[in-house]
């Protein structure tokens, strides 16, 4: 939570003191990596062998993103966003849903423009290195209603910490709007799910961990307005 | 810009196009496959919850699976009668404990109809008068000690004191003679013994790994074994009965498997799913012994005598919203076992563990019936339950040649040995039952599916 505090303070202050502005909507396709929950969904369809409806892994999300970038040197802009993320597992009956929110701050690296005044490039690459601090929000609902632990809902949140690192490409065929592609990386170490293999598997009958490293690779578009001063 | 600034400045971002693709291809790969590497036959020693959920198991990889029991019934300490009432009586296993576990998704995917929650109140049996849980807990008298008991119950799981019994424990509490009764039936008589022969550290861990939820249920009108029946038609084919295994030698290249009656079988691996009792009397010889650790986890995991005696009343002398009772000198639990059914049948069933189960041992049914109904007729003196009573249903699990006892519980000395228990010889050799389970419950039909589900995959490697 003091991660999420203090990043939301540090995009505020840099909003004020710079002068080249830009905010940006994105959306597109993640797909996750993340060893721990997919045994245990494994385990899940394996021991559970006679139903005929299997959970697929965790794998694909659609994410979505807003975010805003102000320059803060020549050819470097710092981009605070808010990203979310929705993993989803599912039967005709049963879902699991992970909803992943990150509040990053991440600082933009136009390696043509930099050590430059102006900008001359309409397609410019970029170089994105981000951290975030992230809530996790996880929710399984089986055939006979929600997953529960000792007849308490079960309704975890987990706040991983989330470092980014992604390839972009602008084009700005206007002076205001502007379209990227965005190719990244993100790598959540140690991210945990309170309890997933009690809520899932019933009893804690397996012998791995409710927490992994988390990688997601994803792709994503989408446009840019200038803000001008 | 001009168009081959343009084209440049793509040509830039190419990288990204051509990782794209194998992106999405990564997001779509196919799972990985599970389902390889046993090599089979595997012999399973025992037709229970575990042997049969086990077989199932390999059958469904395509691994050549035969299943002895020595017993004329498949099934274990799954057992009904048809007969005795207007729905299946069950002998051993009756509740479904929580709803997150192997044996409650079974009966979510063959029974869903049919499963029915715990009903009724409990009433305890205290200072010799009948009591509600309303007194139970809120009584000056008792001082709030159904609080205290709660309360104590609720903290086993992080026990932190020295490794004494249960009993020596609850002595440091200000409760009285009438209340370590109720707790002799609620915590002592479920896990399958009495106070003085629980150990602090093994129910410590018990009650950690406790986690399919608290709540129970039941099966409206069918009996347990049927789910199998449902469920595991393949594998239940190809048990055989009659066939008690005496010995097992593992040779270099298979194992071999003698009955008692000198039948052979061969398999490259063996699951061994019977009941701890008799790997402790040494019913089956190993050759080569099993390894000293692997002796010493069998004598450290204890199974009680234990007992079901199944009352038949022409009415209910109970009021209505009676679940169990609870506290009983000669029988720790009763409970109402017609109790959400669709049944005209009113019947009590008695569940009784250690020593007070032992009192049972040798005695005539008739004698067993005079001896619940006089306490019965104590609890509830007005109706008078000895004349409404038309029926007795005597198991006594301790008397099955092939049981030998109730359920493995949580012994002094017990702790981390079913770890022990549970491990593999030489990938030969793979124990499962529920006195293995090393994670979830011990002593449940589910806990013995999920070791033998552990056992199945450790056959993998
Ligand atoms: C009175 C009572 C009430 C219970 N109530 C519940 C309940 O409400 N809910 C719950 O979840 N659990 C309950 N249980 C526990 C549950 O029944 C057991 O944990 C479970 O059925 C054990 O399954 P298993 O496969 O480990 O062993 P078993 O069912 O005992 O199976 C082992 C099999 O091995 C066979 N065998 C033994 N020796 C040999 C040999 N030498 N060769 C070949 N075969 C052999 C036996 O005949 C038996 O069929 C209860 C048990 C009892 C006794």
């Amino acid at each position: 939570m003091m991660r999420l505090i203090f990043l939301t303070l540090l995009s505020l202050t840099f909003h004020w003191v710079n002068s080249q502005k830009y905010t940006d909507l994105r959306a597109g396709v993640s797909c996750l990596n993340a060893t721990a929950w997919n045994e245990t969904i494994r385990s899940y369809n394996e021991s559970r062998f006679w139903q005929e409806n299997k959970f697929p892994e965790l794998k694909t999300a659609f994410t979505c993103g807003l975010g805003y970038s102000g320059v803060a040197g020549k050819g470097l802009f710092l981009s605070p966003s808010v990203q979310y993320s929705k993993f989803t597992s599912q039967t005709p009956t049963d879902k699991i849903d992970l909803h992943w929110v990150e509040l990053e701050l991440a600082c933009d690296i136009f390696p043509l423009e930099f050590g430059m005044d102006s900008v001359h490039y309409r397609v410019r690459p970029f170089l994105r290195l981000g951290y975030a601090g992230s809530m996790l929000l996880t929710r399984i609902r089986l055939a006979d209603g929600n997953a529960g632990i000792d007849g308490e809902p079960y309704e975890p949140y987990n706040w991983p910490y989330i470092f980014h690192a992604a390839l972009g490409l602008r084009y700005q065929p206007t002076s205001v709007l502007g379209f990227f592609l965005l190719l990244d990386a993100r790598f959540a170490p140690n991210a945990r799910i309170n309890d997933f293999r009690t809520a899932l598997l019933g009893s804690n009958y397996l012998n791995s961990s409710d927490q992994n490293n988390v990688r997601i690779l994803g792709i994503q578009s989408g446009i840019t307005i200038r803000i001008k001063n | 810009m001009n168009r081959r600034i343009l084209l440049k400045n793509m040509l830039k971002g190419l990288p990204m196009y051509c990782v794209a693709p194998w992106l999405l291809e990564a997001c779509a790969k196919a799972e990985r496959d599970e389902t390889l590497g046993i090599e089979g036959p595997v012999c399973i020693i025992g037709a229970g919850a575990a042997g049969i959920y086990a077989a199932a198991y390999l059958m469904k990889l395509g691994v050549d699976v035969t299943i002895l029991e020595a017993s004329s019934l498949a099934g274990g300490r799954i057992r009904s009668q048809n007969g005795f009432a207007d729905f299946p009586a069950e002998l051993g296993a009756e509740e479904i404990h929580g709803r997150r576990s192997l044996l409650y998704d079974l009966a979510l995917s063959s029974a869903q109809a049919d499963i029915v929650p715990e009903v009724g109140e409990s009433k305890y049996w205290l200072n010799n008068v009948l009591r509600d849980s309303y007194f139970f807990q809120q009584s000056s008298a008792l001082q709030g000690a159904g609080q205290t008991l709660l309360q104590i119950s609720e903290s086993l799981a992080s026990y932190e004191g020295p490794d004494i019994s249960l009993q020596e424990y609850l002595i440091n509490f200000p409760i009285e003679p009438g209340m370590i009764e109720i707790a002799n039936a609620i915590i002592a008589n479920e896990y399958g013994t009495q106070l003085d022969r629980i150990g602090m550290y093994a129910l410590r861990e018990a009650e950690q790994r406790y986690s399919s939820g608290i709540d129970g249920y039941f099966l409206k009108n069918r009996s347990m074994w049927s789910l199998f029946e449902t469920a595991f038609p393949d594998a239940i084919a190809q048990i055989k009965l009659n066939e008690p295994v005496g010995e097992v030698i593992v040779r270099e290249s298979d194992v071999l498997i003698k009955t008692i009656y000198d039948a052979e079988y061969f398999a490259q691996k063996v699951l061994i799913t019977v009941p701890v009792s008799l790997l402790q009397q040494g019913f089956i010889t190993f050759n080569p012994s099993l390894p000293q650790v692997k002796l010493d986890a069998i004598n450290a995991i204890k199974m009680d005598v234990g007992s079901k005696f199944i009352l038949r009343f022409s009415a209910p002398f109970w009021d209505d919203d009676t679940g169990s009772i609870l506290g009983g000198l000669r029988i720790p639990e009763y409970w109402v076992s017609s109790a959400g059914k669709n049944s005209a049948t009113p019947k009590l069933t008695a569940f009784v563990m250690g020593d007070r189960a032992a009192y049972f041992q040798g005695m005539a049914e008739p004698q067993i019936k005079a001896e619940l109904l006089d306490e019965l007729g104590l609890m509830y003196p007005a109706q008078n339950p000895s004349e409404l009573c038309t029926g007795i249903l005597v198991q006594r699990w301790a008397d099955e040649p092939f049981i030998r006892g109730a359920y493995s519980y949580p012994s002094p000395q017990s702790t981390g040995m079913r770890e022990v228990l549970a491990e593999p010889i030489g990938n030969r050799l793979f124990f499962a039952g529920e006195a293995c389970n090393v994670n979830g419950h011990i002593a449940t039909v589910h806990g013995a599916m999920e070791s033998a589900y552990l056992a199945c995959k450790a056959m993998k490697t």
